[in-house]
């Protein structure tokens, strides 16, 4: 079960996202779906259908659970490879 | 705790993250079969990392051999052969072979059991009418 607690241990693929906030103003406000993850990135698949690479590290993100919570996180507490996620520890910034 | 023993919410969240990538790559495959790929790929990583058992309604999924997400119909063939389920990978031709004999075996033990207990039925039955009529039974 994804809940907001352990959302940021938890599957980010298939997740509905925005972009809240983010150092690079181009990508604010773009909403979609995660289609994959690596270290230091999320794809999203917007909208209309295209796909964009961004930078986790930049960014403040809003998800959706897939019991519709919307959860806001740091795109900072993200950063780590996707199965390291799990055990990785969370400090606030 | 064992070493390299990873604490039992961890090994959790593994497990449901798994069943989450594979249940994506089914729904993606029609569509984006490289997107399919690579949550096979995903989730093996995570069940290698913690430990966890790829269930096995998964397990027979992807390829042994070049990890791709397998669709029987679209992408592999699923054929029996000689006492074995054969899949074959028509992404690299890899053909993986899944042996029965443990379910042979039950349905021959079943039926040893199944006629076994038949006769003792029936012989409960002749002894409550053994007991009922007296001797006239057991003469025979």
């Amino acid at each position: 079960m994804i809940t907001p607690r352990n959302i940021f241990r938890h599957e980010l693929i298939g997740l509905s996202v925005r972009i809240a906030r983010s150092v690079h103003r181009d990508i604010q406000g773009i909403s979609g779906r995660v289609v994959d993850e690596t270290r230091n990135t999320l794809r999203i698949e917007m909208d209309d259908g295209r796909e964009i690479t961004v930078p986790k590290g930049i960014a403040v993100f809003h998800f959706r659970t897939p019991q519709g919570e919307l959860v806001e996180i740091d795109g900072r507490a993200l950063v780590a490879r996707p199965e390291e996620r799990i055990k990785k520890k969370f400090r606030k910034p | 705790m064992r070493r390299g023993k990873r604490p039992r919410w961890m090994l959790k969240i593994a497990e449901e993250r798994i069943d989450i990538l594979f249940r994506m790559a089914d729904r993606e495959f029609s569509a984006n079969p490289h997107r399919s790929h690579r949550y096979t790929e995903l989730a093996r990583n995570i069940a290698m990392k913690y430990r966890v058992r790829i269930p096995r309604e998964w397990r027979r999924r992807f390829c042994r051999k070049c990890y791709s997400f397998l669709k029987p119909g679209a992408n592999c063939t699923v054929r029996i052969a000689d006492g074995k389920v054969n899949f074959r990978c028509h992404e690299c031709g890899h053909i993986m072979r899944f042996p029965y004999i443990r379910e042979k075996k039950d349905r021959r033990r079943n039926k040893i059991e199944s006629h076994t207990t038949k006769e003792g039925t029936d012989e409960q039955i002749t002894v409550g009418a053994h007991n009922k009529c007296g001797e006239s039974q057991s003469d025979r």
